[in-house]
């Protein structure tokens, strides 16, 4: 019996004529139609934030047409502000149905395979994309990954009065003071109801912001990519205050200072001294303790540090290398350190990299202790006769470290727990 | 399986349903929806398409590229300047020289323009390749500019570089030419100096690639430098760095004048005169 009910079934769909007369090709067309007049109904335009795979997240206003040309602007470049592009796209049925952005616009400089363009990864750019399949969509969004490198593109209709702004050249404006305002006042905070204060650090490179906040006696940490918006700065993840979730930072422009908004405006205050303990940061917001190839450039080196230092580059010039270029400390998020030296041929005037990797841990008494040092590349260990009395002072001892004060600007100093009179400072980047 | 004599009957009435339905032909809309013709397209269809019928992609198409690596589409203010230059530079001079049919009959139908460079995995950049003699694409568009004249005539070359592939792809050049430096060719090219390339008998370090890159390496370079300077260039090789350069030189003429009836001196002198006038606009 079941099975006459099967043929019974399939004579029903064959006469079905709804079914039968939508050929796939029609369906297909006329869903691509639907996103295409999803994206032109937007009067004014579309917010864009587009998540890349390598580099930070940026934001688009964008303006589509019926004639399949999109104009944008960006919060790339403070061109990419308040110059728009022009340029084609188009809706179109790849494995899923896609929008491609087909000629050259603000969204390519992310793909741009050519360092020279956009400072990306030579042959990767940023692991961006500009065709992307649809994956959802809402009365007033739409939701897109890219098509090779999945990277994120969320659009969300924009008001009128925002629209506008997008066209000022307030972004752009807002975009160069924030920087000027961030890279003059390295050390920003905010009040909390307890008067404790949260430190805020903003990276414009990598736009993120870190935010940490006291809790008993240590501090809790927040980071989250933000974006550029014609108000200021757009965080991707909100950040809770004062039982609020804060999702953007505003910008006075008259007053030259970021400010949020719980039921009142709450201003981010520019503080002269760091007030977030030093051995919080490192690995997040300070990424690299730079010392200068001078060692009587910065204060705080102890003469037993000294010696070893003019030890390794006097042994650096005995083999024909001028001896340190910069040494730099990186620290990792995941604990990992890399002592990196850069040495010059005195003959060919080749840089050299001699790099020794380290783990690093933070001890219950805030005490950094360097261990593991493992193998370092070809050129540390063709050099590490040199090399070992600086390793050996550094390897396996732990380290108070604090900030030292240098004029306006504050180093990083380590003080060798074992050895105090082994210290030495450096810049923090 | 036996089936019975009603489940016949069913089959057989749900497949006159099936076939009952009125024939519609078949549409393939799905794929680009019509967009409004551009000025940079009605250009490119009233230069290249209408007299040559060459199909210019300037719009993304990645089934036209290589999938596995990064690439950008060119600006649009660049497509226009460039089809010119190549139009005046590499169309006009061979349809002066060998005929309008010539050009028509040889040039490759599908022109693909990509905005940056292609990136390989040795460190090299791939400036344009030909794909059988049907398509060519240029890359690394994006930078060009007339007052960049080295880039300008650095992209030249590499039309020329292909559009010689299609000749002696269609027509091959003397097996004597293979054996003139044969322990030369090596994948490993690009770690060969200009120099160096020049002393072992080859007009560039992509040379060495192959007996085909060289034969339309030599063919590039004759037609984009001009001849004191192409001579200049020879006669810095080696004594028989020059002696091979100069064999390889004496049978692209050759091969122009036997395979296809082209003075290649003409030829020559005409492009040249193209590039002189479209990097230097000041000339007449």
């Amino acid at each position: 019996m079941k099975r006459w009910y099967c043929w019974m079934l399939i004579g029903q769909i064959a006469c079905n004529g709804d079914l039968a007369e939508v050929s796939p090709d029609a369906r297909v067309t006329k869903l691509l139609e639907a996103h295409q007049s999803k994206l032109t109904s937007a009067s004014h335009g579309w917010l864009g934030v587009l998540q890349t795979q390598s580099g930070p997240s940026y934001s688009f206003c964008l303006q589509f047409s019926d004639d399949g040309r999109v104009q944008m602007w960006s919060d790339i470049s403070r061109d990419c502000a308040e110059s728009p592009s022009l340029s084609s796209y188009s809706v179109r049925a790849a494995l899923k149905p896609s929008l491609s952005f087909d000629s050259y616009s603000h969204l390519h400089l992310l793909s741009d395979p050519d360092p020279a363009v956009n400072q990306g990864v030579p042959g990767q750019g940023y692991s961006s994309d500009f065709e992307f399949s649809f994956v959802r969509e809402t009365e007033d969004s739409v939701i897109l990954l890219g098509n090779h490198h999945n990277s994120s593109l969320v659009l969300v209709k924009l008001s009128e009065n925002a629209f506008n702004l997008w066209r000022s050249e307030r972004m752009g404006n807002y975009i160069t003071a924030i920087d000027a305002h961030v890279k003059g006042n390295p050390y920003l905070t905010i009040l909390n109801e307890d008067n404790s204060k949260t430190g805020v650090f903003l990276d414009l490179v990598e736009k993120t912001l870190h935010a940490y906040t006291p809790v008993g006696n240590t501090y809790q940490q927040f980071s989250t990519h933000f974006v550029f918006t014609p108000e200021g700065i757009s965080l991707l993840t909100a950040f809770r205050y004062d039982g609020h979730d804060i999702q953007a930072l505003y910008f006075d422009a008259l007053n030259q200072l970021l400010y949020l908004r719980t039921d009142r405006r709450v201003d981010v205050k520019t503080s002269a001294e760091p007030i977030v303990p030093l051995h919080y940061l490192l690995g997040t917001v300070y990424t690299l303790i730079d010392l200068p190839h001078n060692p009587l450039e910065l204060p705080g080196w102890s003469y037993e540090f000294r010696t070893d230092w003019l030890y390794m580059a006097n042994g650096f010039y005995s083999c024909c290398l001028l001896g340190t270029g910069n040494t730099a400390f990186r620290f990792n998020e995941n604990q990992t350190l890399q002592l990196d030296i850069l040495v010059q041929s005195t003959v060919t005037g080749t840089w050299y990299l001699l790099r020794y990797p380290f783990r690093y841990d933070f001890l219950p008494d805030n005490t950094l202790l360097l261990t593991g040092a493992g193998e370092g590349n070809p050129n540390g260990e063709y050099l590490r006769y040199y090399t070992t009395r600086l390793l050996e002072e550094l390897v396996g001892h732990r380290f108070h470290i604090t900030y030292q004060a240098d004029g306006r600007q504050y180093l990083a100093s380590l003080q060798s727990v074992s050895h105090p009179e082994f210290t030495f400072t450096g810049h923090l980047r | 399986m036996r089936l019975s004599v009603p489940t016949y009957l069913i089959v057989f009435l749900a497949f006159s349903f099936l076939q009952c339905q009125p024939e519609e032909p078949l549409t393939f809309d799905y794929l680009p929806p019509a967009t409004t013709s551009t000025e940079i397209d009605q250009w490119l269809l009233a230069e290249y398409t209408t007299p040559y019928n060459i199909w210019v992609d300037y719009k993304w198409r990645p089934y036209e590229v290589d999938p596995n690596r990064v690439l950008v589409p060119p600006k649009e203010s660049v497509v226009m300047p460039v089809m010119q230059l190549i139009k005046d530079t590499w169309i006009q001079p061979y349809a002066e020289n060998a005929g309008e049919d010539f050009i028509k009959q040889l040039a490759p139908k599908h022109f693909v323009l990509v905005g940056s460079a292609q990136y390989n995995n040795d460190g090299t950049i791939v400036l344009g390749e030909a794909e059988s003699g049907r398509k060519v694409t240029l890359f690394k568009l994006n930078d060009f500019s007339l007052a960049n004249t080295t880039e300008t005539v650095e992209m030249l070359h590499t039309i020329h570089h292909e559009f010689a592939h299609i000749m002696h792809q269609t027509i091959l050049y003397p097996q004597a030419y293979k054996q003139l430096t044969p322990q030369g060719y090596t994948a490993s090219w690009y770690n060969t100096s200009n120099e160096d390339a020049l002393d072992l008998g080859f007009i560039s370090p992509y040379a060495r690639a192959s007996a085909d890159e060289d034969f339309v390496e030599m063919i590039a370079a004759m037609l984009t430098m001009s001849s004191e300077a192409f001579d200049d260039k020879v006669n810095s090789a080696s004594p028989a760095g020059k002696a091979s350069l100069l064999e390889k030189k004496a049978m692209v003429v050759n091969y122009f004048k036997t395979a296809w009836n082209i003075d290649f001196q003409l030829l020559r002198a005409s492009t040249y005169a193209a590039i002189e006038r479209a990097t230097n606009p000041g000339l007449l």
